[in-house]
């Protein structure tokens, strides 16, 4: 399963919290060039695996590999330092800090300066709109401005794969547009994506390779085309 | 005119110690999530060690008075931020977040240290000379030098506290990991790391506060603990966890109990206090300059 191309693949990986199982035996694989999704319900385990794959949470059982080497046992920071960064459910801006503030962080584990400036122009450069508010508090941003800030915030680590937790819930139709043509835009810039959305319909269509989740296991998997074509998916999640 | 510098002189000399002091309180509370209660055994420590060093320094090895105290405050904050290190890897990593943990392990704490100082020292109060003699009169109202200069160094230690916090990557850490822990993790933050250096930050603060109090206040193996109550009034005004917090809540504490301790007595001022706490617990829980959560 695991070839040249393969950025991150996971290999039968468990998690339980306090003994009940929120992951059972879940494998997948992130290829280079491609948008991947995980589509599932609430609950289903998808934000479980995700800080699973960022190192916050210890599988009982299972593999991680970036790049064909074991991540198993590095902390957040290191994964970070790896070049996987997530931006997690809910956007946790830290929100009394200012716009800069925020970005600034996600470039911590960096060192070089000019690098750094750089990048804050190209997000910004991606993210106009958080230009003029640069000295505002991140809670005074709207909920769109937000999940902009929480991605830019996410591209200042110059990462090589971004991880995005339910990036449009509960953001209004354009903004919805405007967040999608940035994954867009990050994937074409050579950033591996992997979304996890409950909206399967904005998932599907952006993604190249697609996994259903339930009950913390992998059901089904195959091209966003060919599960948009599914009976179950169609029923269960586009509501066809 | 010249009783208003005077109440003010005595709103910065008091109100500098318990800024500092409820700095390192509150800084150690953003990013661990718990109270030291044995932050005053960090002050003690360091003013005791300034009373045992400057006559060591000026008897045998002949320094003057001010090269003494100034050796003696090198050595203090040393000794206080080893201790610190020692009872962070030893006790309060495991206790992270952990509010009762944290308490059982804090007042058992201070009371070992407490205990040690007693041993070493013994309970007379100990005194340092004077290190900065001669007073300086302003508008009218006299301070002495060593009161003034306590306020200046305060400050600057104040300021530059202010910068390391707001300016400086391990202050962009200090600042993420007291608003989220998690967050600040998936930034790449080393959380444990960045709780250690909050910590001794913390200490070192005490130290500070411990240095420049002991040529003004005699030292009792107990003093530092008389600020402690005094730092949670403070905090809890100011706001839990916040940095401008703890100056304008150190401040407004420096101003009830002098201008109260002048016009009425000092156990009104007190009184006060505690009744101020009250109010803002019912009113503003989040403090002056806190965040509602």
């Amino acid at each position: 399963m695991t070839s040249d191309t393969t950025i991150l693949s996971v290999d039968g990986l468990c998690v339980s919290y306090h003994g009940v199982p929120a992951l059972q035996d879940v494998s997948l694989s992130i290829e280079r060039g491609s948008i991947t999704t995980i589509v599932g319900s609430n609950g289903a385990g998808k934000t479980t695996l995700m800080k699973a794959i960022a190192g916050l949470l210890v599988p009982e059982r299972g593999r991680v590999h970036l790049y064909g080497e074991d991540s198993g046992g590095r902390t957040p920071a290191e994964m970070v330092q790896a070049g996987v960064t997530l931006v997690p459910e809910g956007r946790r801006l830290f929100t009394q800090m200012s716009v800069r503030d925020n970005l600034m962080t996600g470039a911590y584990i960096r060192r070089d300066r000019s690098a750094i400036a750089a990048d804050f122009e190209t997000v910004l450069g991606h993210f106009p709109a958080l230009r003029d508010r640069l000295n505002a508090p991140a809670s005074a941003l709207s909920g769109g401005q937000q999940q902009m800030l929480a991605v830019g915030r996410a591209l200042m680590a110059a990462p090589r794969l971004v991880m995005l937790d339910e990036p449009t819930i509960g953001l209004a139709p354009a903004v919805v547009d405007t967040i999608c043509e940035i994954i867009q835009t990050i994937s074409r810039n050579g950033v591996e994506v992997l979304l996890v959305e409950q909206n399967a319909h904005i998932a599907l269509e952006l993604a190249a390779r697609a996994y259903v989740m339930e009950n913390g296991r992998i059901v089904l998997s195959g091209s966003g085309e060919e599960l948009m074509d599914n009976d179950l998916v169609r029923e269960a999640y586009l509501g066809l | 005119m010249e009783l208003f510098v005077q109440l003010l002189a005595n709103t910065l000399q008091i109100g500098s110690v318990y800024v500092l002091f409820a700095l390192g309180l509150t800084l150690i509370f953003g990013v661990m999530k718990i109270i030291n209660f044995a932050h005053g055994a960090f002050y003690t420590a360091a003013a005791l060690i300034v009373t045992s060093v400057v006559p060591f320094a000026t008897a045998t090895l002949g320094l003057p008075l001010w090269a003494g105290y100034l050796l003696a405050a090198i050595a203090a904050i040393a000794v206080v931020l080893c201790l610190g290190a020692l009872v962070y890897s030893l006790g309060f990593q495991y206790v992270l977040k952990d509010l009762n943990g944290s308490f059982i392990l804090s007042i058992g704490l201070l009371l070992v240290l407490n205990g040690a100082y007693l041993a070493i020292y013994g309970g007379a109060p100990r005194s340092v000379p004077q290190i900065l003699p001669g007073t300086i009169s302003i508008f009218g109202a006299t301070l002495t030098a060593q009161r003034l200069a306590l306020v200046i160094v305060a400050a600057i230690v104040t300021g530059g506290l202010y910068l390391l916090i707001e300016r400086t990557r391990l202050g962009l850490a200090l600042r993420a990991v007291a608003q989220d822990q998690e967050a600040a993790m998936l930034q790449g933050m080393p959380y444990r790391r960045v709780a250690l250096y909050g910590f001794m930050i913390g200490a070192g603060l005490a130290a500070c506060a411990g240095v420049l109090m002991a040529p003004i206040n005699a030292v009792t193996p107990v003093s530092g603990d008389e600020f402690l109550i005094k730092a949670f009034i403070i905090i809890i005004i100011g706001g839990l966890g916040s940095v401008a917090g703890a100056i304008v809540g150190g401040l407004f504490i420096a101003v009830v109990e002098s201008v109260g301790g002048y016009f009425f007595d000092p156990s009104t001022a007190t009184l006060a206090m505690f009744i101020l706490v009250i109010v803002f617990l019912l009113v503003r829980p989040q403090g002056i300059l806190g965040n509602a959560e």
